[in-house]
């Protein structure tokens, strides 16, 4: 397996902030869904429960959460590849266990 | 004529049940079938499709409504509308997830073809959310063109229409089936069976939808057609490897 598919902790944290995003959406129609006809003033757009506001915040989090991690996912490869030429930041910051994995 | 009226508020709760039960499928066939990927391998094959169906689903849903996002940039409220929710398409996802893991398979070095164990995962998660979109009605833009025919849906304006939805779940259902059957085929064929189906099914019934044309067909209509000369450019060059890897194997014996 080459290096780049070994940085798979990047893929779990892509792959579960996209989970995170769907349910996001889904709270988000749960509170439109059951709630949106509550008593009391309601905004057009915007929760009208707890439930719509977690979601919201799930939403928001998640995406920016994706496209951070993602940016990071790409960039760790020739981030690494610099890193490696260098020896003596080499010496500082991997350990031989971690460059026997890499190959 | 069947009352179904619309219910908008229903397809994002439906969406996510779609998603997750789509999930839930694909950890039961891949417990049940095993893995030809490592666990990191599919993590990574996972993530890449996962981001690729998020940017491909919005960017031809956007290119579906051109007509809207037109409209949006001549009155300077284009990021509105880009950060509006809605608009996003399954053909769209599936074509940005393929080609997502095409390219992070390239850069990773991953040589197995790992789309099969997605095809019945993608069979449900498509059918249940299919069910949000019907609920929908107008407040979606995947709604059927007027009929007179038996099982004609009302949206709540008292005309009858194709319940396009509800053909697309019994599609599906048969394809589902149909490729969850235990016969041999090649590694990655069922994936790009289901593929090049699932297009050529959505350019037939998208015939029945009412949504704007581009040189007779619709935006959708016209990814699933290079989503099929791409299966078929593939499928041929895979042919003549074989065969060239045939005749190598012929003269070396």
């Amino acid at each position: 397996m080459s290096w780049w598919a070994d940085r798979s902790i990047f893929a779990k944290i892509v792959t579960v902030l996209a989970l995170a995003f769907v349910a996001g959406v889904g709270l988000c129609g749960v509170d439109g869904a059951f709630f949106a006809n509550l008593p009391g003033p309601h905004e057009e757009f915007g929760p009208n429960t707890f439930i719509g506001t977690i979601g919201a915040f799930a939403l928001v989090l998640s995406a920016l959460g994706l496209v951070l991690t993602t940016v990071a996912w790409l960039l760790s490869p020739p981030v690494a590849h610099i890193r490696r030429k260098d020896p003596e930041s080499e010496n500082l910051l991997d350990s031989p266990d971690d460059e026997e994995k890499s190959d | 004529m069947i009352p179904i009226g619309s219910h908008p508020a229903w397809h994002p709760v439906l969406e996510t049940v779609a998603y997750a039960a789509g999930y839930a499928v694909f950890r039961s066939v891949r417990s049940r079938q095993g893995d030809i990927v490592s666990e990191p391998q599919r993590w990574t094959v996972l993530a890449a499709a996962a981001v690729g169906a998020l940017l491909g689903s919005r960017l031809l849903g956007l290119a579906e409504q051109w007509p809207t996002v037109l409209a949006a940039w001549r009155a300077g409220r284009v990021w509105a509308l880009l950060l509006s929710p809605g608009g996003k398409t399954i053909v769209g996802g599936l074509l940005g997830g393929w080609l997502g893991v095409e390219i992070v398979k390239r850069m990773s070095g991953i040589r197995r073809r790992t789309g099969d164990l997605f095809v019945l995962p993608l069979c449900v998660g498509i059918a249940v959310g299919r069910v949000g979109y019907l609920l929908a009605g107008f407040a979606d833009d995947t709604y059927g063109k007027p009929t007179n025919l038996p099982w004609a849906i009302d949206l709540g304006d008292g005309i009858g229409r194709h319940p396009v939805q509800l053909y697309e779940i019994l599609f599906l259902i048969l394809v589902g089936v149909l490729l969850s059957a235990n016969f041999r085929l090649p590694e990655g064929a069922r994936f790009r069976i289901f593929l090049a189906a699932y297009f050529a099914w959505r350019i037939a019934v998208d015939f029945l939808k009412t949504q704007p044309l581009v040189h007779g067909l619709n935006m959708i209509q016209w990814a699933c057609v290079a989503g099929l000369a791409t299966l078929g450019a593939l499928y041929f060059n895979d042919e003549r490897a074989s065969r060239r890897k045939a005749v190598q194997h012929v003269v070396v014996g």
